[in-house]
């Protein structure tokens, strides 16, 4: 089902986060959103987790770090296939395949053991995303699911992020990373001040100007038409 | 914390049954212990409903019999509290005293014994409803808090600690008011806050008998989700649990097992605080085994700690709830040491 915003303002206290936002996400997409801290990115992706959870089936990765779970690693993943319909609780078969699957998908299977406080800041972060694969869903939606990744895992998220999407999952994922955003989305949002300040394929949203004026930063956009990729430099 | 390495290779079912025989065992054994002299022959035959002397009958299933199970009930209800707050709460610091419900008990029943009502009603004296009703403000008081401070956006789970934090200090200055105002009552106050079984009747017995096998079960079926919620309150909605609807529902139930706990047998600190940890140590952390390994090894914590207060002075009795941290302190240290935080 796709997503519809409709008049979206969200306000913590008297600062609004969100401005009267309208946008549809169609299903069978990859939508990265991009745009400065504070434009409004992570308070997007949780209202749509929040408001839309009840009508879809959303799988969330949330930003924040968690905090100790005292769990095994391969317990945490299970908790992906967690139904509040049944009551044992018990994993079958077929959700002990889901979840072997997603912790390999995620190259995090020979941690499956350890306990998840003590694992690093990027195999936490592969764990989670696992539990997020693990989970039955049409929607994955992340925020900075790649922040602690090393190059590896980060193109291994962005391979795994477009085969769910040719097996007919639809994803929106925050990113900082311009370049990574461009290699895995289809669509592109560009934030700023809690507004949605171009939305549109990668190659016309992803201009020098656009981003300039959004991130208040020069770039400079190589793109290398045989194959298709829109790559940034940026001047320090 | 790292499980000791002759644990690990045992499932968790296996650590529930070895966990069950020591409390059977240690049931047994304070069966018999006491002044009068009872043969664990005559304690197994009084429990099969074979022929025993009268005396030992009246002994066992007056006495002896409703102390233990009140102690099995209060120190299960106890560590099932605890985990659950250090869940809910995700704070390994957490206990039944942090929703300030057993300060407020600890309140309305010091009210009673300086007031001097020594009625007892349907085998709950008027201390114990004292407790209760205080109890049942203070939770009232914190969910009334709760609900206005969800409005304004700041998260239960902080708003229910700092008031719960807010309750305690005012109810414990409150009861040293009481104490300071009513001198002649003092001792009478005090050793009740400390908390003791010696007045177990079989009334109270069977009631937090049932308590306890309606309240754990309960608990054991939402545990699953307080795992869930440990992944963030956005992620709790995605698959369906409200994190609020959650926490009200843990602090109720909570409530009611931490209100009849000290309305029976008054505040015995320690056990929701260490018990889970001691679980988590035996390698159990998913919630809902550790639910019912906490009842387990609660019961046996507390019925050990009463058997080692009235025994180890006898016939005079020392405060359980000193005895709990007695015990407890040095065993959980050398489980601390022994356990060596960190990456494996």
């Amino acid at each position: 089902m796709d997503i519809k915003i409709e008049n979206l303002t969200v306000c913590y206290g008297k600062h609004e986060v969100l401005k009267d936002l309208n946008f549809l996400f169609e299903k069978n997409h990859i939508y990265a959103i991009l745009g400065p801290n504070g434009c409004g990115k992570t308070t997007l992706v949780d209202r749509i987790a929040k408001d839309f959870s009840k009508t879809s089936d959303i799988s969330y990765i949330a930003q924040e770090t968690l905090g100790e779970l005292e769990l095994k690693a391969y317990d945490v993943v299970s908790l992906g296939r967690y139904n509040p319909k049944d009551f044992y609780h018990s994993l079958t078969r077929e959700d002990k395949e889901k979840i072997e699957k997603a912790m390999s998908d995620m190259d995090i299977s020979h941690v499956q053991d350890r306990n998840f406080d003590t694992l690093s800041g990027g195999e936490k972060q592969r764990i989670q995303i696992a539990r997020a694969l693990a989970k039955d869903y049409e929607w994955l939606l992340c925020d900075e699911p790649t922040s602690s990744l090393d190059v590896k895992h980060q193109v291994l998220f962005a391979r795994t992020v477009k085969r769910i999407n040719e097996e007919g999952k639809s994803v929106i994922v925050v990113l900082h990373d311009i370049n990574l955003a461009s290699s895995i989305a289809d669509r592109i949002l560009l934030m700023k001040d809690g507004r949605i300040y171009k939305a549109g394929i990668p190659s016309e949203v992803l201009t020098e100007e656009n981003l300039r004026a959004c991130f208040n930063t020069d770039f400079v956009r190589i793109q290398n038409e045989d194959r298709n990729i829109i790559n940034f430099i940026y001047n320090v | 914390m790292k499980q000791h390495k002759f644990v690990s290779k045992f499932n968790t079912g296996f650590k529930v049954i070895l966990a069950l025989l020591v409390l059977l065992m240690l049931m047994l054994a304070a069966s018999v212990m006491g002044a009068a002299s009872i043969s664990c022959r005559e304690v197994i035959n009084a429990v099969l409903g074979k022929e025993v002397s009268k005396a030992a009958y009246t002994i066992l299933f007056k006495v002896r019999f409703p102390r233990i199970i009140t102690s099995i009930c209060v120190g299960g209800l106890l560590a099932v509290v605890g985990a659950l707050m250090q869940g809910i709460f995700k704070n390994k610091m957490a206990d039944p005293s942090v929703m300030g419900i057993s300060g407020g008990a600890g309140l309305g029943a010091s009210l009673i014994i300086v007031l001097d009502i020594k009625n007892v009603y349907v085998g709950i004296s008027a201390v114990g409803i004292g407790a209760l009703i205080g109890a049942a403000v203070t939770h009232m008081i914190i969910l009334s808090v709760i609900a206005v401070t969800s409005r304004k956006g700041i998260s239960s789970v902080s708003s229910t600690l700092l008031s719960g934090i807010a309750l305690s200090s005012f109810t414990s200055s409150m009861i040293t008011v009481i104490m300071a105002l009513h001198r002649d009552n003092m001792e009478k106050v005090y050793m009740w806050m400390l908390g003791s079984f010696s007045a177990s009747t079989q009334e109270k017995a069977i009631f937090l008998s049932i308590l306890s096998l309606i309240l754990v079960p309960l608990i054991m079926i939402i545990a699953p989700q307080i795992d869930i919620l440990k992944l963030g309150s956005t992620t709790a909605l995605t698959y369906g649990i409200n994190p609020k609807s959650l926490m009200r529902k843990v602090l109720t139930i909570s409530s009611v097992a931490v209100a009849f706990t000290v309305a029976s047998s008054g505040i015995i600190g320690f056990v929701g605080l260490v018990i889970p940890h001691i679980v988590s140590f035996f390698g159990i952390r998913r919630m809902r085994p550790k639910i019912l390994m906490s009842f387990i090894v609660g019961a046996i914590f507390v019925l050990l700690s009463d058997s080692v207060a009235r025994s180890i002075m006898a016939p005079s009795e020392l405060p359980v709830g000193a005895i709990t941290s007695l015990i407890g302190a040095p065993y959980f240290l050398i489980l601390l040491i022994r356990g060596r935080e960190g990456r494996e």
